[in-house]
């Protein structure tokens, strides 16, 4: 009686260590990451449905006419970001209002869009894929045409079993691939680990990022996935309120989700509406342009001054938060995956 | 030989009985009127058509004398008007019970929890694409008195964060006769919310809330 009971027991360990294996070996994030918030016991990754995911990820099918896919507006050589554009582009060539953000350690955070509008990363694609100017279709649309694909057919088998296509296969398989983009091997992250040191501009750059930046873009992810407001005016063409058309809370005007700071070269217009250019006019923006609104963050209250060298100091660390490896990893990229069906 | 079928049949009997099935029907009604979708009906000075009825039940616990008997198999079921199959929830086994308890709506952990299956699909219509959420109650149609469009109505009543909270949580005690019989009478709506008023609830906000707190009136015990 003992006996197989702790035989069961082994089992049940080996069993859920195995499953452990599985998971961190696509998703291993260096020791100094916080916890991530995604709850991975309920979607477990597997090579068979990141790759699913990643080929959903590349396909324009999931777009009413064919044209528009994820990676339209999310382009792995801008760490999923889009560039040419202040605000997305999407279907019909209709004009978003909002710059579309960089996608990467989404396993952190726990809400999505710039207002924090999708609380759940498995429910984050439905808005793409229905909004009239993103993609403008439906999912019951993208599920018949799935369906009428003999290769999807068979690799939502592979990944899962069963050859009904869902929402929630559909949901889940795009999550997976996109919980695989994490960002942790910057010049930053080597620093952290010991393999590398910072530069001594770097290093003073660090000091001020930490002085007068990081209450908000809080290391190591460079955010604290918080709602607030770095008082940008608002642009009335957009009149875009942020948290507040959420929430309907006068507190939350202006506030959107603060950004991730990493991988800013390959990112950029930046801000919620693409306003800045380039990274220089974005740290201007904190040293002259702060306007003094009630609800600006405390962290802003008091006036950030740097000197020009500062700022090229600042900037500097701020380039330390570019992974190279990341952006130019070969399994984030579009893939043709081919597969045998028997005649 | 007779000896055996009789083991048998004690073998098998509780097995049988145990399987027995319990159903209860939650029908939506207009007036005095099974609720027929695009019907036109004449209610008080207002020509009325309900183009569409979902509504979801969750969390659906039978209770005897003050004590829970049975938890509902299904987490969430949701009803829909255009398929009468969906008015039934049925139970695998046979209990007595004097009382329901249920969600109007789908609770705030299943809102943040992700995607789900089955009722939950996000594909059923229920679910608010650019702003998470489930629409936990959702009448469409035309009145003579909406001065919207083409005299459409939306009432879409969702929203799971405070102060926009829509759940609403039912409990019904039922007396002997019909306890597995629910109406849901959709015209007491129409008495609780001036439509010529109230007619375009997409998002969760005051209004929502208005219409969440008279979603516990439709429910009755067949009289
Ligand atoms: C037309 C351009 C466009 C397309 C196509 C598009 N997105 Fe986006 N994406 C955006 C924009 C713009 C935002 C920010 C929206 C907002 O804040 O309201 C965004 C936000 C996101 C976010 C949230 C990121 C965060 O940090 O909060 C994720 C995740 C995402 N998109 C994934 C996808 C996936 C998956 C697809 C394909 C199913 C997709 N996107 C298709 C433009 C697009
Ligand atoms: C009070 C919190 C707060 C502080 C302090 C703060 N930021 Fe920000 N930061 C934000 C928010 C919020 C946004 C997004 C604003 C928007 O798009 O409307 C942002 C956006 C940015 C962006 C654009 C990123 C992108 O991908 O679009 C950069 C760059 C940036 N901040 C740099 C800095 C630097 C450098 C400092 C310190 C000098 C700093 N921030 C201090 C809250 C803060």
């Amino acid at each position: 009686m003992k006996k197989t009971k702790l035989l069961f027991t082994l089992s049940i360990f080996a069993l859920l260590s195995f499953d452990i294996i599985k998971n961190t070996y696509f998703f291993n994030p260096p020791q100094y990451f916080p916890q991530p918030t995604y709850d991975f016991q309920k979607n477990p990754l597997d090579s068979n449905k990141i790759e699913l995911g990643r080929l959903l990820f590349y396909d324009p099918l999931l777009s009413a006419n064919n044209s528009v896919s994820c990676a339209s507006c999310h382009s792995p050589f801008n760490a999923f970001a889009h560039t040419d554009h202040d605000l997305s582009h999407g279907i019909f060539d209709s004009i978003g209002n909002r710059n579309a953000p960089a996608l990467f350690n989404l396993a952190w955070q726990k809400s999505f869009m710039w207002d924090g509008a999708v609380n759940h990363l498995d429910m984050q694609a439905l808005a793409p894929i229905t909004h009239p100017s993103e993609m403008g279709s439906t999912i019951n649309d993208v599920i018949e045409k799935l369906n009428a694909s003999e290769e999807y057919k068979t690799l939502f088998f592979i990944a899962f079993q069963d050859s009904i296509i869902n929402t929630s296969k559909i949901l889940k398989s795009l999550s997976q691939f996109q919980l695989t983009l994490v960002s942790a091997s910057a010049k930053y992250d080597q620093v952290m680990l010991g393999k590398d040191v910072f530069s001594d501009q770097e290093k003073n750059g660090h000091q001020l990022f930490k002085k007068n930046c990081a209450i908000c873009h809080t290391e190591p992810l460079f955010s604290n996935f918080k709602f607030e407001t770095n008082a940008l005016p608002v642009d009335p063409s957009l009149n875009d309120l942020g948290r507040y058309s959420i929430t309907q809370n006068p507190e939350d005007k202006n506030k959107f989700k603060v950004p991730s700071l990493r991988n800013l070269s390959y990112t950029y217009p930046y801000m919620h509406d693409g306003r800045f250019a380039t990274l220089k006019e974005a740290i201007d923006h904190y040293t002259s342009n702060i306007e003094n609104s009630d609800r600006l963050s405390p962290a802003l209250k008091l006036p950030i001054k740097l000197t020009s060298n500062e700022k090229v100091d600042l900037i500097a660390f701020l380039l330390t938060l570019n992974d190279k490896e990341f952006v130019f990893n070969k399994k984030h990229q579009f893939k043709k995956i081919s597969i045998e069906t028997k005649e | 030989m007779k000896i055996l079928i009789f083991i048998f049949l004690f073998l098998i009997g509780p097995l049988t009985f145990g399987q027995e099935a319990l159903n209860i029907i939650f029908q939506p009604k207009f007036e005095t009127e099974n609720l027929v979708i695009n019907k036109t009906y004449l209610f008080k000075t207002d020509t009325l058509k309900i183009n569409s009825f979902k509504c979801y039940i969750t969390n659906l616990k039978y209770y005897k004398n003050d004590s829970l008997v049975h938890v509902s198999r299904k987490r969430a079921h949701l009803i829909d008007a255009t398929d009468s199959s969906t008015y039934y929830i049925s139970e695998h086994k046979f209990f007595r019970f004097d009382e329901l308890r249920f969600n109007i709506g789908v609770d705030s952990l299943t809102n943040v929890s992700g995607v789900y299956e089955g009722d939950l699909d996000p594909s059923k219509g229920m679910y608010w694409t650019w702003q998470s959420g489930y629409i936990n109650f959702k009448l469409d149609g035309t009145s003579s008195r909406c001065p919207g469009r083409k005299n459409k109505f939306y009432w879409h009543i969702g929203g799971y964060l405070p102060p926009f909270n829509t759940l609403r949580k039912v409990s019904l005690k039922l007396n002997k006769s019909h306890p597995r019989q629910i109406y849901i009478q959709l015209n007491k709506l129409f008495e609780e919310i001036d439509v010529s008023e109230v007619y375009n609830v997409m998002s969760p906000s005051d209004k929502a809330i208005r219409i969440s707190n008279k979603l516990q009136l439709l429910f009755k015990q067949v009289p």
